[in-house]
């Protein structure tokens, strides 16, 4: 009875007669057909009724913030590990440079190599490779060239300074030596 | 955009504005009016959907698709959502204000219908929740199951238990006041 009161479908014959013939019945019908119009009415009523326009822009624009801050972690992440990476390859820099100043295998070979007391390394220079051909070059240098490499000399002096220049096969200097002058002249004679 | 609720639910996770605003679309009227009839408040059901889709937006929605439909988990946060507005504040500021302008029962022209809708309101819980969906959201009985969670035989027999209370309403309302006749 109730779902056709709800659908309106068409009752057979013998259904209205034992409408006609039961009071009881005829009443619930009466009931039922009663709610579903006011219930109708109530709905027509209420389809009409929304959440505002207002919550609606309000809304949408909090998503597109959410989902606009949803980049803003993954940025600091990579700027974090950016950082990271920066900070170990200066500080793997450092260790390197200080392990041969501080007579690192590599700096004691390259001492073993050149087998003169008078020979300094220079700082920060990239240690020579096993096997690594060096070369001294004979050459007048600036004395703030000198200085730049570690040697102790007058940076005032005008004039240039003989040296012998330890070169490896990359061309970068490993190691200099200031010549006495009055060696130099010797050497030079014969 | 076509698709479930739940392949729009996903979509609008992944930052896709399009299938959030249809996923609102879709679910914001029958959400709100069906907190306008828990709440009798116009302003609390305002809050309660915007609420309801602030939390979907958020990382920690709850909504679990193992659990249920998304239509499902909907319905339960309104209800969840209105029981938490009646304890809290913002209930009790915009009470007066709903008592004030009930715009719905005030909108509703027929007499007779305005006192069925005030019936209602007055229906045990799950009574009312099955004359709501059923009868003014027009939800079947499948969907209406699948939204409260109970068989379908439940939501059938509260329907029917529903209808004779307010039946029985209806009368005694016709009775203390006999000038109306339906």
């Amino acid at each position: 009875m109730l779902e056709y009161a709800k659908t309106g479908l068409e009752t057979g014959e013998e259904f209205q007669q034992h409408l006609r013939a039961c009071a009881r019945c005829n009443e619930r019908w009466e009931d039922e057909r009663f709610l579903t119009a006011q219930f109708r009415s109530i709905r027509e009523t209420a389809a009409g009724f929304r959440p505002s326009d207002g919550g609606r822009v309000e809304i949408m624009r909090k998503f597109a913030r959410s989902h606009r801050r949803m980049f803003v972690p993954s940025f600091k992440w990579v700027m974090s590990a950016a950082a990271v990476l920066l900070l170990t390859i200066v500080l793997g820099s450092l260790w390197r440079s200080r392990s041969v100043d501080q007579g690192s295998p590599e700096s004691e070979a390259l001492l073993n190599v050149l087998g003169e007391d008078e020979f300094v390394a220079v700082p920060y220079a990239p240690p020579l490779a096993a096997g690594e051909f060096v070369t001294v070059v004979r050459m007048e240098l600036r004395p703030t060239a000198l200085a730049r490499m570690g040697m102790d000399v007058d940076v005032t002096s005008a004039n240039d300074i003989s040296a012998d220049v330890l070169v490896g096969q990359d061309g970068a200097p490993r190691a200099v030596r200031v010549l006495d002058e009055a060696q130099f002249k010797e050497r030079s004679t014969l | 955009m076509a698709g479930t609720g739940e392949e729009l639910y996903r979509q609008s996770k992944k930052g896709d504005q399009q299938a959030f605003a249809e996923l609102y679309e879709r679910y914001a009227p029958a959400l709100y009016r069906y907190a306008l009839h828990l709440s009798e408040s116009p302003a609390v059901a305002e809050e309660i959907t915007h609420e309801l889709f602030l939390q979907l937006i958020g990382p920690y929605s709850g909504f679990d698709e193992q659990r249920g439909t998304l239509e499902a988990y909907l319905y339960g946060a309104v209800r969840n959502l209105v029981r938490v507005a009646r304890r809290n504040r913002i209930f009790a500021q915009s009470e007066n204000q709903a008592a004030d302008d009930d715009i719905l029962g005030d909108l509703i022209r027929d007499q007779r219908a305005a006192a069925l809708y005030a019936a209602i309101r007055e229906l045990p819980p799950q009574y009312r929740d099955a004359v709501l969906l059923c009868e003014l959201e027009e939800k079947s009985y499948e969907e209406a199951a699948r939204i409260l969670g109970c068989p379908i035989g439940t939501v059938r027999s509260r329907l029917h238990r529903a209808r004779l209370l307010l039946a029985a309403r209806m009368k005694a309302a016709v009775v203390s006041s006999p000038a109306e006749q339906r």
